[in-house]
C-alpha cells in the first residue's frame, strides 16, 4: 500500500448472542482525511461497525486494521490506550459525567492522555462556541450545547480519526449546523471523519455514503462534493507535476 | 483530577455515600470499642473486675518450729498484714468470727466494717439493705428460712460463755452461694478477746501470681497470715474476661460481615447505575486498571473518613461504656485506631473491588450505545 488507509475493515462479520448477524462480511477502505457517512435503514450495523471501528466492540470475523495499525488481538487496554491517542468519539447521547462541568468534561480525557490543561480544554470549548459555559454542569446545557462539549471532547487530544455516531440525532436544525461546521473544520484540517447519520444533509456534506443494508455494504457512493474534492485534488496534482 | 472526580462523585451519590459512611463509621467504631476494652485485658478489666470482690482471704498460718516440732497456729499481725497488703495495692477487710446461739443452735456472727464488707461482697444478692448500724444485721438466706426470720424482725443471739445476749434487728437478707449464707453479719465492735477468729477478705489487683506474691511477701514480712486464694471467684474472673471477649469478639464479627454486605449492596447498586459513566472512561482512554483504581479511591476515601469518625465516636463510646460497667477509664491506644482503619478501610474497598469487578463485566459498547 502506497497511502495507508486510515482505516481498513477486512470481511468483517458480527454475530450477536442469539444468532443477529449485524454485520456480513463487510470490507471498507477510508483513506486518510476522508469525510465519509455511513448510512442506512434502523437495524441495518451502523453502530455495531462503528463500535467494532473504536474497539468498544469485537468482530466475531474478520480484520480491522486503522491508521496502519492490525487490531487483531487488542485487549480492551490496548484498545483504550490506542483510542485515547488516535481516536474521538461522538455519541449521540453524549455521555457526558454529570457531576464534572463542561470543561472538566474535557479535562477528563486529557486526563486520561496524558495530563489536564484548563487553558486548553477551554480553547477547545471556544472553538464549539462553548467557551461562555465552561463552568455549567451537563444539566446546565442544552442538548445542542452538551453535543458540542461532547465535541470537544472528542478532539481534545488531537485524534487522527473522529468516529460519530448520530452526532445530529437529538439536535435542532441551529444546532446541526453548528455540529457541521466544526466537521467541516476538522475535515479542512485533514482528520478522517466517519459519521452515521439518517439526515441526508450531513450525508452530503461528506465526500462519501457508505450505505448498509442488512449488514452487508448496499451502496458506496461519491458525493457532490467528494466529486469537486476529487477533481480539485486532480488539479492540484496536476499543477503541482506541472510546476515541477 | 482523580481527587476532584471522586469528591464530586461522592457528593452526587449523597444517598449511598451517606449509607455507607454511616455503616462504616458504626463498623469502625465498634472496632475500636472492642479493641479499646479488650487491649488491656490483663490490666484494665481484671482490675476493674476486682470490684466483684474479694479474690482471697487471710487467715492464720501454721508454724514449725524445727523439725519433728508439731505445728502451731501463728497469731496474726493484723498491723503487719495491712501494711503488706496496702504496698501491693491490695484492699484487705478484716472480719471478726463468734459463735452464739441462735434458736438452739451455734451460729456464726461475724462482725464487719459495712463498707468494707460491701466492696468485698458485691455479688451478695441482697434482699433489703446492709446492715449498717450497731444494732442491725444482714442474715443468710439459709439461715433465715432455718430460724423463720425475716426482714424487720429482731433476732436474739446468745453468748454462752460470757452469759449475754445482743439483739440485732433484720435489714437483709442474702444470697453469697457459699457457707455465709448460714451466718449474721453485724457492725458491732468486738469486745477483745471475744472473737473465736478473725481473718480477712482481699481483692488483690491482678491474678493468681499477683496473690501469691503477696503470700511470699507476707510470709516474709512474718505477719503470721496466709493467703488462701479463692479460686472460684479467680477462675469466674477469667472466664468472664474471656466470655466478655469472645462476645463482643462474635458480636463485632456479625456486625462487620452485616455492614459489609449492607455497603457492598449499595456500592453494586451504585455501579449498576453509574455503568454508562464507567463505560465512558473506557470509551475516552481509561484502561480498566484505571477505572478500577478510580472506584477504590473511592471506596478507600469514604473508608478513611468512616474510620477517623469511627474513632472518635467509638474512643467517646468506649470511655463511657467501660466507665459504666467497670467503673474504670481506658487509657486511648494508637492499636484501636489502626483497628477501625483497617476495618473500615478494607470493608470499602472490598465493596468497590466487587462493585469495580461487576462494572467492568459490562459490555462497553452495549453500555454507549442505548438510551
Ligand atoms: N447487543 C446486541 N445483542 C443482540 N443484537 C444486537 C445487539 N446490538 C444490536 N443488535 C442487533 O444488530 C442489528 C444491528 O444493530 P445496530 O445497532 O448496529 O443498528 P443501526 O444500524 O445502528 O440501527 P439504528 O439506526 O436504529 O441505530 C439489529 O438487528 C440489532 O437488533
Ligand atoms: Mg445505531
Amino acid at each position: 500500500m502506497v497511502t495507508t488507509q486510515a482505516i481498513s475493515v477486512q470481511a468483517v462479520s458480527k454475530i450477536y448472542p442469539g444468532g443477529v448477524h449485524a454485520l456480513a462480511d463487510v470490507s471498507l477502505e477510508v483513506r486518510q482525511g476522508e469525510w465519509i457517512a455511513i448510512m442506512g435503514p434502523s437495524g441495518s450495523g451502523k453502530t455495531t461497525l462503528l463500535s467494532i471501528l473504536n474497539g468498544l466492540d469485537k468482530p466475531t470475523s474478520g480484520q480491522i486494521h486503522v491508521l496502519g495499525t492490525d487490531t487483531h488481538g487488542f485487549g480492551p487496554d490496548d484498545w483504550a490506550v490506542f483510542r485515547r491517542e488516535n481516536i474521538g468519539l461522538v455519541f449521540q447521547q453524549f455521555h457526558l459525567i454529570p457531576y464534572l462541568t463542561a470543561v472538566e468534561n474535557v479535562m477528563l480525557a486529557q486526563y486520561y492522555h496524558s495530563m489536564p490543561v484548563r487553558e486548553q480544554a477551554l480553547a477547545a470549548l471556544e472553538r464549539v462556541q462553548l467557551a461562555g459555559r465552561a463552568h455549567h454542569l451537563p444539566s446546565q446545557l442544552s442538548g445542542g450545547e452538551q453535543q458540542r462539549v461532547c465535541i470537544a471532547r472528542a478532539l481534545i487530544n488531537d485524534p487522527k480519526v473522529v468516529l460519530a455516531d448520530e452526532p445530529t440525532g437529538n439536535l435542532d436544525e441551529e444546532n446541526e449546523a453548528r455540529v457541521l461546521d466544526v466537521f467541516r473544520s476538522l475535515h479542512a484540517e485533514g482528520k478522517t471523519l466517519v459519521v452515521v447519520t439518517h439526515d441526508p444533509e450531513i450525508g452530503c456534506a461528506g465526500e462519501r455514503i457508505v450505505a448498509l443494508s442488512h449488514g452487508k455494504v448496499s451502496k458506496d457512493t461519491r458525493t457532490a462534493e467528494g466529486e469537486r474534492l476529487l477533481s480539485a485534488r486532480a488539479v492540484t496534482g496536476e499543477v503541482r507535476e506541472h510546476l515541477r | 483530577m482523580l481527587a476532584h472526580m471522586i469528591r464530586h462523585s461522592l457528593v452526587k451519590s449523597a444517598r449511598v455515600t451517606a449509607w455507607s459512611l454511616a455503616t462504616l463509621t458504626a463498623s469502625a467504631a465498634l472496632a475500636t470499642i472492642f479493641f479499646a476494652v479488650s487491649i488491656d485485658v490483663g490490666e484494665t478489666m481484671t482490675r476493674s473486675l476486682r470490684s466483684l470482690g474479694a479474690n482471697a482471704v487471710a487467715h492464720a498460718g501454721q508454724r514449725h518450729d524445727g523439725p519433728g516440732a508439731p505445728a502451731t497456729t501463728t497469731t496474726a499481725d493484723w498491723e503487719r498484714v495491712r501494711e503488706l497488703a496496702k504496698a501491693r495495692r491490695a484492699d484487705l477487710v478484716e472480719l471478726q468470727l463468734r459463735v452464739a446461739m441462735l434458736q438452739g443452735a451455734p451460729t456464726a456472727i461475724v462482725t464487719a466494717d459495712s463498707a468494707g464488707l460491701a466492696r468485698m461482697t458485691p455479688y451478695w444478692a441482697m434482699n433489703g439493705v446492709r446492715a449498717v448500724a450497731e444494732d442491725e444485721c444482714a442474715m443468710g438466706r439459709k439461715l433465715a428460712q432455718a430460724t423463720g426470720a425475716s426482714i424487720g424482725k429482731s433476732v436474739e443471739v446468745h453468748f454462752e460463755g460470757a452469759a449475754r445476749s445482743e439483739r440485732y434487728r433484720v435489714t437483709g437478707i442474702f444470697d453469697s452461694g457459699d457457707e455465709d449464707e448460714g451466718r449474721i453479719f453485724v457492725t458491732r465492735a468486738v469486745r477483745p478477746g471475744d472473737a473465736r477468729f478473725s481473718y480477712a477478705l482481699v481483692s488483690v489487683p491482678g491474678g493468681e501470681p499477683d496473690i501469691d506474691a503477696l503470700n511470699a511477701s507476707l510470709a516474709a514480712g512474718a505477719a503470721g497470715v496466709e493467703l488462701t486464694p479463692l479460686r472460684q471467684v479467680l477462675h469466674g474472673e477469667q472466664a468472664v474476661v474471656g466470655k466478655i471477649n469472645l462476645l463482643t469478639g462474635i458480636t463485632l464479627l456479625a456486625v462487620l460481615l452485616l455492614s459489609s454486605v449492607g455497603v457492598t449492596a449499595a456500592v453494586l447498586s451504585r455501579v449498576i447505575e453509574r455503568r454508562k459513566e464507567l463505560a465512558l472512561l473506557q470509551a475516552i482512554g481509561a484502561r480498566r486498571r484505571s477505572v478500577v483504581a478510580f472506584l477504590l479511591s473511592e471506596g478507600a476515601s469514604v473508608g478513611i473518613a468512616a474510620a477517623l469518625v469511627g474513632y472518635a465516636v467509638g474512643t467517646g463510646l468506649s470511655q463511657v461504656i467501660v466507665r459504666q460497667v467497670f467503673g474504670v477509664s481506658v487509657t486511648p491506644h494508637v492499636a484501636p485506631f489502626l483497628a477501625a482503619t483497617v476495618v473500615s478501610v478494607v470493608i470499602a474497598t472490598l465493596a468497590a473491588g466487587i462493585g469495580a469487578r461487576r462494572a467492568l463485566r459490562m459490555g462497553t459498547a452495549v453500555l454507549l450505545k442505548g438510551e
